[in-house]
């Protein structure tokens, strides 16, 4: 398993398909801070800052995820994994796992600097147990929307198309969803994504971030089984 | 001569479609085939459920007596040579080879050498791959089917792509791997360019190897593509 292991991490990698992604979330956790308070001179709350970065770095991770599989099976990339290697759910737990990797290293890297950029604006203010269960809330999230991503990108196949439904998901349905029902939505991987950063509601029931946690990782489980099944059985061209 | 690749009753459906039809032959060491038929023939894909890539509806395939999926070192067993991979822009040649290498636990050095073999040079190889042309990425794509020295060289429209001393190079690699006693399947439309290489000839047509032959059953001073134009036209004569 190592050496697919690390074939797969040398093929991320060498693709840089991660550094423009990185380099958006960064844009964007900075100015989700910063903006307010150079334009309007308003400060947003600390907790409100991290939980962007922390939305923002699931969603990042989930599409890096996404693209990745998907663009690999596209490009001939997995095929040629697979001449090498031919034990598919061993080529596919590699996918998966650097893809877990990459999603935690992104969402590190935003809470880092949604940090920091609270810091900056002299912000910071809350305790520091806080702040690194929300920082691990993040890297966790967006770890496991990287599997989730990937997994996806199995099963859907098409780059585009991926990245669209999970975007489409992510911006669109969940919210929808959360505007009908609350209740149902807290069982979805956005709502989890909400009590593992330890969302504050004064209006719903928010679960505490291990049950968010047990609940995205269920989420990433079915979609690591739904690509499993797919990978197994699909030709790959 | 003895058998590496067995062949046994393959039938792939695609839905409605049958791309291949109870489609049984044995590859033996030592001997370049050449499998030649029209487009959408089942050539491809009898290459790709050769290499484990598509998994056949029916019969089966096995490399010294084993199905591809289960060798304990592919790479030095197989070696495929498909379509030309699209690198993603950022990679170089290099560095494809050596995700490969990796995957196949082998040496890196190893990414040098087939580099080297298939005439690949080194300031081309660190360049990214967004800048390749076709007939690199088909090279390259040859390199990474070599990289584990393998006993049995599929290769499915080698020559696309690239140049006379490419091809000239290609020819010659053909002998000298069945020389060396490697097993060698080509797919390909360019009769002419390989058939003169080729030891034995696989006729598929619609899914059905149609005919196949011994080089030197056929008529030396015959022009293969007329040949085998004549063949499908009466095979097609046949089912009509």
């Amino acid at each position: 398993m190592t050496h697919v292991l690390r074939a797969q991490t040398r093929i991320v990698t060498t693709t840089k398909i991660a550094v423009p992604g990185v380099l958006a979330l960064a844009a964007f956790v900075v100015l989700t801070g910063l903006a307010p308070a150079v334009l309007f001179g308003q400060h947003r709350d600390t907790h409100t800052v991290l939980e962007a970065g922390a939305t923002v770095a699931a969603v990042t991770a989930m599409l890096l995820g996404a693209l990745q599989t998907a663009g690999d099976l596209n490009n001939g990339m997995t095929r040629a994994l697979l001449l090498a290697d031919p034990r598919r759910l061993r080529v596919l737990g590699a996918q998966l796992l650097v893809s877990l990797g990459l999603g935690a290293t992104v969402g590190a890297a935003a809470a880092l600097l949604a940090d920091s950029t609270q810091a900056v604006l002299g912000q910071l203010n809350l305790p520091a147990a806080s702040l690194v269960s929300i920082g691990l809330g993040t890297a966790v999230t967006a770890a496991l929307c990287g599997l989730l991503g990937a997994a996806a990108g199995v099963v859907l196949r098409n780059p585009a198309l991926a990245a669209c439904v999970i975007v489409l998901w992510g911006y669109a349905l969940e919210p929808f969803i959360s505007t009908l029902s609350y209740r149902v939505y807290i069982y979805l991987p956005g709502g989890a994504r909400e009590s593992l950063v330890g969302h504050v509601s004064a209006h719903h029931y928010i679960p505490p971030p291990v049950v968010g946690g047990l609940i995205l990782a269920g989420w990433a489980s079915a979609a690591a089984l739904a690509a499993a099944l797919t990978f197994r059985r699909r030709d790959v061209t | 001569m003895k058998t590496t690749v067995q062949v046994h009753g393959l039938t792939k459906r695609y839905l409605a479609i049958t791309a291949l039809d109870e489609v049984s032959l044995e590859l033996a060491a030592g001997r370049v085939y050449l499998l030649v038929g029209p487009n959408g023939a089942g050539k491809t894909t009898l290459l790709r459920v050769l290499a484990g890539l598509a998994r056949p509806t029916s019969g089966s395939v096995s490399i010294y007596g084993r199905p591809f999926s289960s060798l304990e070192r592919p790479a030095q067993v197989v070696g495929a040579c498909l379509d030309p991979i699209r690198l993603p822009a950022f990679r170089s040649g290099r560095q494809h080879l050596a995700c490969l290498a990796t995957a196949a636990r082998l040496p890196l050095r190893r990414a040098e050498e087939v580099l080297d073999l298939v005439g690949l040079p080194a300031q081309v190889a660190a360049r990214r791959a967004g800048t390749y042309s076709l007939g690199t990425r088909q090279r390259l794509t040859l390199a990474a089917a070599l990289l584990g020295d393998p006993q049995v060289i599929v290769l499915d429209e080698p020559t696309a792509g690239l140049d006379v001393h490419g091809v000239a190079w290609l020819r010659r690699q053909l002998r000298d791997w069945a020389g060396a006693g490697r097993t060698i399947l080509v797919a390909s439309h360019s009769l002419t360019e390989l058939a003169a290489m080729a030891d034995r000839l696989l006729v598929l047509d619609r899914g059905r190897l149609v005919r196949q032959a011994d080089r030197a059953e056929l008529d030396p001073g015959a022009d293969l593509q007329t040949a085998l134009f004549e063949l499908l036209t009466a095979q097609e004569g046949k089912q009509r």
